[in-house]
């Protein structure tokens, strides 16, 4: 009889304990730890004088993000145009001296800047710096500047002033006026890079979000695209998205006139420049998105939309090979290439409508 | 009453305080689930501050080197930078964060306030 008592009591008290603990299974607890356990390794830093973060999902995975940012860092060192003794820093101090020597990293991001400025009759622009420092959008000193001083400027933006050697991968800048800013392009570049790098150690899984240029390895682990949002142009909150580009091993890159502006008498100042007016562009764009495999094309291209304008921004990428575009303008039109469907890009903001003949 | 019925009750009280732990806990990690705000400083996590358990509104401030600072406002499921002694104010200018992986930052004093397991998830990444 006692022993019985013994027996229910023993019953009656691992009886729940059992059930907790193979509940746990299912339990959300359960789920965090095997889902930390099989996470992605992420990893965030400031370069390129902005924040890049990455995650990418293998048992390499770790390993393979530190060489992606290594890399990324030598970029920095030899791109910025900040930083004493880059070699862009060379090629500005010796601006209407003479040629210098560059890697041969640096002379494929120049050369194709250059292609970029000749494909667009110069509305994608690499000599813009002076510009971009006069107005300092971004900074303490941020002001509309004196239209004089805007003019005085402007010749010197001509893109016939940066002349390249291939063989000798030798870059001059003909004269003194004149200074190479590669910001518009190299944040793509280094995109580029690291899902290179990424790709080399065998990840087939990634998301990079460099800045706001975002590149994707492969699709999520559980098979979806990766669900990639636009920010949205008219949104007071960062993270409102005008929609979402479901990507799969591409590239998204937004430019948007709320990126970094100033306003003044009731007038917005954003940071894309128009390099024939010397003024932020007008063309009636607030935000163009790039969708395309290479992110140095998807940076080039998103600024160029902005000073072209739409027209001839979509001219430009249906002429582009992989490219396609979402552009989103003043009055609220959202005009798309002749790749975008519903499956790539969905519509999510109802502010926004697309434009009649789509 | 018998020795072994005090056994008994003692079981049934030992069971009753498993289980009621064991929801206690269960309880608890559903919580964890809301959105986490991730802050670090020159690459070094100083602070994560579960958003979704925010009840009220308050602000913090955190020094940087050349007396920097930057005060950070957190209220339910959102938080933002609300003010900053850098020269350029991006921090501040960017505004509030709420969404899944949405991040603001301060390059001159080194500090970012990044966004993880948000509750909405409806995207992996923003391209602005």
């Amino acid at each position: 009889m006692k022993i019985n008592k013994y027996k229910i009591l023993l019953l009656i008290t691992i009886l729940p304990i059992s059930l907790s603990l193979s509940a746990c299974h299912i339990n959300p607890v359960g789920l965090r730890r095997s889902n930390l356990h099989q996470g992605p390794a992420e990893k965030t830093q400031l370069m390129l004088g902005t924040v890049i973060s990455a995650s990418a999902y293998g048992e390499n995975a770790d390993h393979a993000l530190d060489l992606a940012f290594t890399k990324v860092d030598e970029i920095d060192k030899k791109m910025s145009r900040y930083r004493e003794g880059s070699e862009v820093d060379l090629i500005n101090q010796n601006a209407g001296i003479g040629p210098v020597k560059v890697s041969p990293e640096t002379f494929y991001v120049i050369e194709r800047s250059l292609d970029y400025a000749r494909q667009t009759d110069g509305a994608f622009n690499p000599l813009i710096g002076e510009l971009v420092d006069l107005w300092a959008i971004g900074t303490e000193n941020e002001k509309v500047p004196d239209k004089k001083d805007i003019d005085n400027i402007l010749p010197s933006l001509d893109y016939n002033y940066l002349k390249l050697n291939k063989d000798s991968y030798m870059v001059e800048l003909t004269s003194d006026k004149v200074r190479l800013d590669l910001g518009a392009i190299a944040k793509g570049y280094a995109a580029d890079v690291m899902r290179d790098v990424l790709l080399e150690e065998g990840i087939d899984s990634a998301l990079l979000n460099l800045g706001g240029n975002v590149i994707v390895i492969g699709r999520k682990p559980d098979g979806n695209p990766w669900a990639i949002g636009v920010q949205d142009p008219l949104g007071s909150e960062r993270g409102e998205i005008a929609g979402i580009v479901n990507s799969i091993d591409t590239s998204v890159v937004t430019s948007g006139h709320y990126e970094r502006f100033f306003e003044s008498d009731g007038k917005r100042y954003h940071h894309i420049f128009d390099p024939f007016t010397g003024y932020p562009a007008e063309k009636g764009v607030i935000s163009s998105t790039i969708i395309c495999p290479s992110s140095i094309d998807a940076d080039a291209l998103s600024t160029s939309i902005f000073v072209l304008g739409k027209d001839k921004g979509l001219e430009l990428i249906e002429a582009t090979a992989d490219a396609e575009a979402i552009i989103i303008t003043e009055d609220l039109l959202v005009f798309t290439s002749s790749g975008i469907n519903d499956d790539l890009f969905e519509l999510r903001n109802e502010a926004l409508v697309y434009e009649k003949s789509r | 009453m018998k020795k072994a019925d005090k056994y008994i009750i003692i079981g049934i009280f030992i069971v009753l305080l498993i289980s009621s732990l064991w929801i206690f806990i269960y309880k608890g990690s559903k919580d964890v689930k809301g959105s986490q705000a991730v802050i670090s400083k020159d690459g070094n996590i100083i602070e994560t501050i579960d958003l979704s358990l925010v009840k009220e509104p308050y602000e913090f401030t955190i020094e940087s080197k050349n007396n920097g600072y930057n005060t950070i406002y957190v209220e339910k499921d959102k938080i933002k930078f609300a003010e900053a002694n850098c020269p350029d104010k991006l921090c501040v200018k960017t505004g509030l964060l709420t969404n899944t992986s949405d991040i603001a930052v301060c390059l001159p004093h080194g500090i970012i306030i990044e966004i993880k397991n948000g509750t909405d998830g409806q995207i992996d990444s923003l391209a602005n």
